[in-house]
């Protein structure tokens, strides 16, 4: 068969991608004074909150609180952000989709990376605040790199399957608030591990946030070395899980023009 | 015309899954919106493809597109496909015209490098006003969305560009524009399809008609045939063979003025 227009440089998936992550990120400064300021505002926001209620209501005795539970809200905040904006990000550019073939799940993907790209501003900004404060150990701050990688995976993972979920059945993106509500409370955040009692403790084994928040909490608070086998369990984890995300994703993608 | 095909496809067969009244998918239940549909394009020319409503017309270019994966057969394009499918832009529509338009020609497969030099290009051949270009696309009539598409395409130079009916949301000036810039891509030996409703594009921009049915092709031929088919009456909801029409009868109702 003949080629009759001349060869042009093509877009690589990596153009795709970092077009779609440089969207969300000018979607997010759209018809908003201070937008790109709001993701990061949202974890000391809830620290504000959270200090309140369980500090000053409460009465909760615990050394070094503040960092304890904002060592917490990191990971979590950019989750809830992450999965929030990708549950509707097939079905919001349905048109797109049906239009054009690309790599589908870089919607989902992109809506993490924007995340991503807000938490680690507060993670940097809370690095310092440690640093300055003295309560930083500096031999263990690299162990934040495979916490940051299982976390990122397992969230992208998550993201790509409630984007896909919503396709099908809207039911997700109305109850997707409470059910993060639920998960919150049963994750050590506001509380340590072992307030959760036996009956709950398993939670821990099958749950990788609960690792994950561990290990952020061990390298930023606590500053000692989370236990090796707990991190490479939590990242074969997460990898297992985004990449059966990522087949479930492609062998559905096919369909997506059809359904969206 | 002579040479191999630039287009080629064969018994393609393409479906959509039925939908309950509350929206939910039925399990069996298949509407076919093509059945069997094969045909050839070559070098330098334009196909245009007629049918009622609900036809098949929008799901073959978007099969053509390679947006649909098809259920049975297969669709060969040589060289690289633009469309100026569905002009709606979703979520983007808060984005520029400018931001709008460098991230439509990435996921169009425009490299980045390339789609943040080609603006002016685009610019001059949309031909609207400069100032329009920093507002957000959700404030552009469906004239300025089209000329901001196909323009694009346009740009691209496909092999083989796409077309859906929405070429009608042209005015005369972008429409005479467009058309003689199609002709010239086809003349360098790209080809295009026409999805319309309209036998004045016809005659003015085509040298083939495929008549669709129900998914299925009931008319295939030239121009001059198609004009007197019985078939391109009943697509057209035409009273008489538009064979019979004088150019004027033609071409005057089927203006349509964008803002």
């Amino acid at each position: 068969m003949p080629a009759p227009a001349p060869r042009r440089p093509l877009a690589t998936r990596q153009d795709v991608a970092l077009i779609m992550v440089e969207r969300r990120l000018r979607l997010w400064a759209k018809r908003s004074w201070v937008g790109m300021v709001w993701p990061i505002a949202t974890p000391l926001v809830l620290l504000a909150l959270y200090l309140f209620v369980f500090k000053s209501v409460l009465r909760v005795q615990f050394h070094d609180y503040p960092a304890f539970l904002f060592s917490g809200l990191i990971p979590w905040t950019f989750l809830v952000n992450a999965v929030t904006n990708s549950v509707q990000s097939i079905s919001s550019d349905a048109d797109l989709v049906r239009r054009s073939r690309f790599a589908y799940e870089l919607l989902p993907l992109a809506c993490v990376a924007a995340a991503a790209l807000f938490s680690l501003a507060v993670l940097a900004g809370f690095i310092v605040y440690q640093a300055a404060t003295g309560h930083l150990v500096y031999s263990v701050v690299g162990e934040l790199v495979p916490a940051l990688v299982s976390l990122y995976l397992f969230v992208g993972g998550l993201s790509m399957l409630v984007a896909l979920f919503d396709l099908y059945n809207r039911d997700l993106r109305w109850v997707l608030g409470s059910l993060l509500t639920v998960w919150f409370f049963l994750l050590p955040i506001v509380y340590p591990q072992d307030r959760l009692g036996h009956r709950l403790s398993f939670l821990r084994s099958v749950d990788p946030m609960s690792l994950i928040i561990g290990e952020f909490r061990y390298a930023l608070v606590s500053g000692r070395v989370f236990e090796p086998i707990h991190v490479l369990d939590v990242f074969l984890i997460s990898v297992a899980f985004f990449l059966a995300c990522l087949v479930v994703f492609r062998r559905v993608s096919p369909q997506l023009p059809r359904v969206a | 015309m002579t040479g191999a095909p630039l287009l080629l496809v064969e018994d393609l067969w393409e479906g959509f899954r039925v939908r309950t009244d509350h929206g939910s998918l039925r399990r069996r239940q298949v509407r076919w919106a093509l059945r069997g549909v094969s045909f050839e394009l070559r070098p330098g020319q334009v196909l245009g493809v007629v049918g009622g409503n609900g036809a098949g017309k929008t799901t073959l270019l978007r099969c053509l597109a390679g947006a649909l994966e098809p259920v049975r057969g297969r669709v060969r394009a040589a060289g690289s496909v633009a469309s100026v499918i569905d002009l709606y832009p979703g979520a983007s529509r808060d984005l520029s015209g400018r931001e709008y338009l460098r991230f439509l020609a990435v996921v169009s497969g425009v490299s980045r490098s390339e789609a943040a030099v080609m603006h002016d290009d685009v610019i001059e051949l949309a031909a609207f006003p400069a100032e329009r270009w920093s507002e957000p696309v959700l404030s552009y009539s469906l004239g300025m969305l089209l000329r901001l598409h196909a323009s694009l395409a346009l740009h691209m130079r496909p092999g083989l560009l796409l077309v859906d009916e929405v070429l009608s949301a042209a005015d005369a000036g972008f429409r005479t524009r467009f058309l003689a810039a199609v002709a010239e891509l086809c003349h360098s030996g790209s080809g295009a399809v026409f999805v319309t409703h309209d036998p004045t594009l016809l005659a003015e921009a085509c040298q083939r008609v495929l008549v669709l049915d129900e998914g299925a092709i009931t008319f295939s031929g030239t121009v001059s045939e198609a004009l007197a088919s019985e078939e391109l009456v009943a697509a057209t909801s035409a009273t008489r063979p538009l064979a019979d029409l004088t150019v004027a009868e033609l071409v005057a109702p089927r203006r349509i003025r964008s803002h």
